[in-house]
């Protein structure tokens, strides 16, 4: 009985006792597994075996240096006790780089990566196995048993059949890259047919997850036929990998880097375990040579892998757009935001400041009333000045009126000019007044200045204050950071927003509907931008006139709402989502608070309250409504 | 005819009560009436116009409820019969764009911004006054203590005594 030997020949002892292990169970005593390791004991081991009538069928050659790897298969190969024997290169190199002469020369016959999957191992030692027997040791088939069952030898002998007829020449003349009837799979099995009968079946390689098949940048030595598995293309740059196609990377590997110099635009990597037939430059022009219909098939690969690649590419450029719009308008959202994040606490900064000045003006006032009043000798002369501070400003066209008859009546327009001045209102109280003389109407007309100046000063004081108080509400919050807070009042946040746009109100006739509710947890500048937003978007669509409608109230018991209702003339349905996309803006080149932004923003803190805002709009009424949670909230 | 009437437009009327205090020292012989908004303006105008008096200046606010200021002074420019009548704004926060419609629309002959001078603004109604009473050729003798005085008398010199 023949004696068969498989020789592993492996630069690192451990890792060829672990292929020879793994290779052991696999044949189940029906070969022997030596390991060697180096070339030259490979040499002699074989020389030994061969003299005493064994057979080495395969070698499995694990030589990790990349620039040694074909010169080391190559001298195996050119053994003469070796020279029958089909050698399976292992590598761990995640690179199958430096193996191109050796696979030139026919001296590889299989490939397989480090870690190899058990199933991977023996489909190489199986098909190898079956190959040299059929070839070399057919009575001896049965030798292996199970390992090569009926099947296995069919499809080795089919291997050598079509090896024997690789030299013939078989002229056809399919119009392949119009007939779309035949699929890309058909094709690629049908190329891979001729480049096994061109070059006498050329070794399938296996190569693990994560192993790199061409590098950017590099010389391409040959083209991989992936048989199965997927290949990524990527390229790096400074921001990293990215990876270009995956799905879309074809059948036929580095065909697109013969049309660039040979040079390899993109890295091309195993993502799953990958099989696949390499055939180098030379191979390729020998099988085009040998077989021209391949060089149709190759146009239809090529050109439907290019289409496929054009497809991606046509994606990532819209993928592209959509990515820098989205960028420019979030872009353009913070800086809105940040901005008025800034305004509101410069506002809440310059409250904090006035709030001071304010309450010294209110308080001086009074006391001025009590210090002028109690200097003024005249008792007359002192009521009159307080009966001024209180008193309400007539209509102007009362004044006109009165003036007017005042005049008839005392045939002098000066006079009357002063006895209204002095705060008299009735023709009877002035007559009265007009037989006074000079320095008396001079002291009550001082009088009721002086009171009237002390109500104009209070008065303002007192507007001053509560703009004041209003704008407070703008600060991010009692510590200065955007902190939640409980119990924020919406009420309250509504009012101070419509009291700072009271100069935009106009003709405005504005009806304030206010049920009792529960406080919310927020952020209460933010929230006070949603309802600053909202508002001033109905006062937009109003133009200064009609009729505006802000109703708080709950909503079940765990809500709010806040709806503001104007009359303006609508929005058309079609835009009625678009408004709170960011950038829309009706408001021509107009440049508001919010840029255009502010619905867009309004809705981002709406939602980041957990609440939500919505538009209901017809012409002559548009409905805007803020809902949002009560009570406290936990994040 | 018998008085010159300034008309002061403002609805507020702690402002409206300071700008007439101190437009003060035109009492004696010149005539301040009050509006609150553009119609009472109008209204003003009419009563003054149906008492045989002339109006010779406006001094309108620009935010009123209702017209604004400029909207008055741009109708008033429009109409031959009262387009002699001196225009002056005066205003809080007027936009650009109101300011420039004024300018072009309005023949605004003055603008002030609020807070105003109280010396520039009685300097600006007396110089615009005194254009106004030798432009309609009022009787410029009457205006000369409360108006430009040498400017009525230069003028006055010019008309009687021809060359």
């Amino acid at each position: 009985m023949t004696r068969f030997v498989i020789i592993v020949v492996d630069t690192n002892r451990a890792d060829g006792d672990d292929l020879a292990r793994e290779l052991r169970e696999l044949l189940t005593g029906s070969a022997d597994v030596d390991v060697v390791t180096d070339v030259e004991t490979a040499q002699q081991h074989a020389e030994v075996i061969e003299a005493q009538g064994g057979l080495i069928p395969v070698t499995f050659v694990d030589v990790d240096l990349a620039d040694r790897l074909s010169a080391n298969v190559i001298r195996l190969h050119d053994a003469p006790a070796l020279s029958r024997t089909k050698n399976v290169v292992v590598t761990s190199k995640a690179s199958l780089r430096g193996a191109d002469a050796a696979l030139q020369r026919g001296a590889v016959h299989g490939m397989i990566t480090r870690p190899w999957s058990r199933e991977g191992l023996r489909a190489q030692l199986v098909a190898n196995l079956a190959a040299f027997m059929i070839e070399h040791a057919r009575d001896q088939l049965d030798d292996f048993g199970e390992l090569l069952d009926a099947d296995t030898r069919d499809r080795a002998r089919t291997r050598i059949l079509q090896q024997r007829a690789a030299t013939r020449h078989r002229p056809t003349s399919t119009p392949l890259l119009l007939d779309s009837s035949i699929t890309d799979t058909e094709i690629e099995a049908r190329m891979v047919e001729l480049f096994d009968r061109a070059l006498g079946h050329p070794p399938r390689i296996r190569v693990a997850p994560g192993t790199t098949l061409i590098e950017a940048g590099e010389d391409v030595g040959g083209i991989y036929v992936v048989l199965d598995g997927i290949v990524r293309l990527s390229t790096r740059t400074d921001g990293g990998e990215h990876i270009l196609h995956e799905r879309s990377t074809g059948a036929i590997i580095g065909l697109l880097s013969l049309a660039s110099h040979r040079r390899a635009m993109l890295q091309c990597r195993a993502v799953t375990e990958v099989r696949a037939v390499p055939i180098t430059l030379d191979q390729l022009a020998e099988a085009l040579g040998a077989e021209p219909e391949l060089a149709s098939l190759l146009t239809r690969v090529l050109v439907s892998s290019l289409a496929r690649r054009l497809r991606r590419s046509d994606e990532l450029q819209m993928e592209l757009d959509q990515s820098l719009a989205a960028l420019s308008e979030a872009r353009a959202q913070l800086v809105a935001s940040a901005r008025f994040a800034a305004l509101g606490e410069m506002a809440a900064g310059m409250a904090h400041e006035l709030n001071n000045p304010t309450a010294a003006i209110i308080r001086a006032t009074q006391h001025l009333v009590d210090d002028v009043a109690a200097v003024v000798a005249d008792d007359g002369v002192r009521e009159h000045m307080k009966e001024q501070i209180d008193a309400t400003p007539m209509s102007t066209s009362t004044l006109r009126a009165l003036r007017r008859d005042l005049t008839d009546s005392l045939a002098d327009r000066v006079l009357a000019d002063r006895l209204i001045d002095i705060g008299y209102t009735s023709l009877d109280e002035a007559r009265v007044a007009a037989s006074m003389d000079d320095a008396q109407l001079t002291q009550l007309e001082q009088a009721a200045r002086l009171g009237r100046s002390l109500q104009v000063i209070t008065g303002a004081a007192e507007h001053v204050q509560s703009l004041v108080g209003s704008l407070r509400a703008y600060s991010r919050g009692e510590d200065g950071q955007n902190a939640m807070a409980d119990d924020v009042d919406v009420v309250a946040g509504v009012d101070d927003a419509l009291r700072l746009l009271s100069h935009r109100m106009g003709e405005v006739d504005l009806h304030r509907e206010v049920e009792p509710v529960a406080g919310v947890t927020a952020r209460p500048g933010e929230l006070q931008q949603v309802w600053t937003n909202v508002l001033t978007n109905a006062l937009d669509a109003m133009h200064g006139r009609g009729r505006l409608s802000v109703v708080v109230g709950p909503v079940g018991t765990d809500r709010v709402a806040v709806r503001v209702i104007d009359d303006g003339q609508g929005i058309p349905p079609e835009l009625c989502e678009r408004i709170f996309e960011p950038r829309f803006t009706t408001k021509g080149t107009r440049v508001e608070f919010g840029l255009g932004l502010g619905l867009s923003i309004s809705r981002q803190i709406v939602e980041d309250h957990g609440g939500s805002i919505r538009v209901d709009s017809a012409p002559g009424r548009t409905e805007f409504t803020v809902e949002l949670p009560t009570g406290e909230r936990h994040e | 005819m018998n008085e010159l009437v300034i008309v002061v437009v403002e609805d507020d009327p702690d402002v409206r009560a300071a700008i007439v205090r101190d437009l003060d020292s035109f009492a004696d012989g010149i005539r301040i009436d009050q509006a609150d908004t553009v119609d009472d303006a109008r209204r003003a105008m009419a009563e003054a116009d149906a008492d045989g008096d002339r109006v010779g200046l406006i001094l309108a606010d620009h935010r009123l409820p209702g017209e604004s200021g400029v909207d008055l002074l741009v109708s008033i420019n429009a109409d031959p019969e009262l387009r002699t009548i001196r225009t002056v704004l005066i205003t809080g926060q007027a936009g650009h764009e109101d300011t420039i419609r004024a300018i072009n629309e309005a023949g605004l002959d003055w603008y002030f911004a609020k807070p105003w001078d109280p010396d520039e603004l009685v300097s600006v109604v007396k110089q615009q006054l005194t254009t106004f009473v030798i432009e309609a050729e009022l009787d410029l003798l009457r205006f000369v203590r409360v108006l430009d005085g040498p400017r009525l008398l230069e003028q006055y010199a010019r008309h009687t005594r021809p060359d």
